[in-house]
């Protein structure tokens, strides 16, 4: 799996935002559900130019929405991998920086 | 705050405001907080967004513009006191620069007006004369009005009155224009009248129930431009012809027009009349003259908001005359008259416009230079003399209540009186005091209530 093909898109949140400010920062992404913690390590590394000392993903449960108008249940989410990748305490990436 | 000041050619100030970086950091998160609270941002609940992101979101010039409203709220009041300006209107943010953070603010300074010499201004008022001639011209008016009419069986002659129809026809035998009275007086005037050259002739000599039709050229004076000096084929129809007998001009004459016994008594009031009304045609040139005198000599300087705000009062009030006594829309009344549109409106109506507020401005400016003022007992007298006018008991206390009608009143008061202390000034005599009895007392009612003085309404004028 390229490494390109890995990372889907930064999650900002309260949260993730918060955890930008720790003392090794952590940054978490929405990634492609077939890679492991290694294509994530490497392709984080790879895209911004930091080393990833820590990786934990997290498969989010597709969820269950309810149409407001039929009251029928339906589907609208997948499930999603997210990782939660913590860098060296020097390193920052760049497309989280300026929103703590 | 550090604050500069710079007066403009254009009647405005601008104000460069230096504000402090803990200042300007502190309305940057109020800000933020604000538009945080305002705004969903996904991922964050509201009121809880970090400031970079909503700059993001809304960008960077308008997250600065907003910073620079919120510091504006409270800077440029301190502003206008520091700078002891007296605004007209709002200020608008210029400029706004971030590192270091300063602020340039425009503002528009009420309008100026220095009225230099003008008490050297000198009119001529010329005493208006009512010749012989007008009186004669007068009297022979009542003397044909009060003609005997007498029915005859000859043909018509000049001077004759006759009851009939006069119909112009074009070459398509269409009738073009009419005479839109039933009778009709064969003189010169006639041909006048229907703006058909050598009519009177061609109708000498009718007799009643004859029918005459000729072909008379239309002259140049008519409305219509496509039928000027045009041949149409007229119809005169004669149903009775009746002569004219004048009276003498004697005392039967005069008691018949009114409560005169003499002829001199009805000569007396025909001329009091026409002096009257040269007095009054003399006297409304003449303040036309001095207020032109007044605002030639005088500067008047007003930002381009002013004129805008006049323009858009003189559009405003287009709009409810045309609403109130055409019955139509505003955009209706623009086609009719030929506007494109509203600013094509407003461009045809600039120049008037700019006129009457010069000359607002410079009246306003001699009622403060010359302490002319209206009472409060002024105001109750003139609405209670309308009470009585009208004979309606409940008008005083109705008007009491209407602002606007009291204003109105105080602006055509204050009106008529600076225009009467200019005319005094223009004729020389601007070192007699203005009015010794003037007071500014409070209006009150007869029963206790009050209502203050009307006071800074600007007089308004349609002179000029």
């Amino acid at each position: 799996m390229h490494p390109y093909e890995v990372l889907r898109r930064p999650l900002i949140t309260e949260k993730t935002t918060w955890q930008t400010g720790y003392e090794s920062p952590q940054y978490a992404f929405e990634v492609d559900g077939r890679a492991n913690k290694q294509q994530i390590k490497e392709a984080v590394e790879i895209a911004f130019d930091v080393k990833v000392t820590r990786v934990n993903i997290a498969v989010m449960p597709k969820k269950m929405k309810r149409n407001q108008r039929t009251r029928r249940s339906m589907i609208r989410q997948s499930e999603w991998k997210k990782a939660v990748v913590q860098v060296r305490p020097t390193d920052r990436i760049g497309i989280f920086e300026g929103v703590a | 705050m550090n604050l500069q000041v710079e007066q403009l050619d254009t009647n405005e100030a601008k104000f460069t405001i230096n504000i402090e970086q803990a200042e300007y950091r502190k309305a940057q998160q109020t800000v933020a907080r604000k538009l945080s609270k305002d705004y969903r941002f996904p991922g964050f609940r509201p009121g809880h967004a970090p400031m970079n992101l909503i700059v993001r979101a809304v960008g960077e010039e308008a997250f600065k513009y907003e910073v620079a409203d919120e510091l504006a709220r409270s800077l440029y009041p301190k502003a206008l006191e520091e700078s002891k300006i007296n605004p007209y209107g709002q200020g608008k943010i210029e400029d706004v620069k971030e590192d270091p953070p300063q602020m340039v603010i425009r503002v528009e300074l009420q309008p100026v007006v220095d009225l230099r010499n003008y008490k050297g201004i000198r009119v001529v008022y010329t005493e208006p004369v009512v010749g012989e001639d007008e009186i004669q011209a007068q009297l022979d008016a009542i003397q044909t009005e009060n003609a005997i009419v007498k029915l005859v069986e000859r043909p018509a002659e000049k001077g004759d009155l006759i009851e009939g129809k006069i119909v112009a026809y074009n070459a398509e035998n269409e009738a073009v224009f009419d005479l839109e009275e039933e009778s009709f007086v064969l003189d010169e005037n006639l041909d006048k009248a229907m703006h058909l050259v050598g009519l009177m002739d061609a109708v000498i000599g009718i007799s009643a129930g004859e029918t005459r039709n000729v072909r008379l050229v239309v002259d140049d004076a008519e409305e219509d431009e496509n039928l000027r000096s045009t041949e149409v084929a007229v119809e005169v129809r004669a149903d009775r012809v009746s002569s004219r007998e004048l009276p003498p001009l004697d005392d039967t004459l005069a008691q018949t027009v009114g409560s005169f016994e003499t002829f001199a008594d009805l000569r007396a009031d025909v001329e009091k009349k026409l002096v009257d009304y040269k007095q009054k045609m003399a006297q409304r040139d003449y303040n036309d003259l001095v207020v032109s005198a007044f605002s030639e000599e005088a500067t008047v300087i007003y930002s381009p908001s002013y004129l805008g705000d006049r323009l858009d009062e003189a559009i405003e009030d287009i709009k409810q005359r045309t609403k109130n006594e055409e019955k139509m829309e505003l955009s209706d009344w623009m086609k009719l008259q030929g506007f494109a549109d509203e600013a094509a409106l407003r461009e045809n109506i600039k120049q008037g416009v700019e006129n009457q507020a010069k000359v607002n401005l410079v009246l306003g400016a001699v009622s403060k230079a010359e302490n002319v003022i209206v009472s409060g007992d002024e105001i109750m007298k003139e609405i209670s003399n309308v009470a009585q006018y009208l004979n309606d008991d409940k008008l005083v206390r109705r008007s009491m209540q209407d602002q606007s009608y009291i204003n109105s009143i105080y602006s055509r008061k204050l009106t008529s009186r600076v225009l009467e202390r200019m005319s005094t000034i223009a004729q020389g005599n601007g070192d007699a005091p203005t009015v010794a009895s003037y007071s500014s007392d409070n209006v009150v009612i007869s029963e206790g209530e009050s209502t203050s003085v009307v006071e800074g309404a600007a007089p308004e004028t349609n002179n000029g």
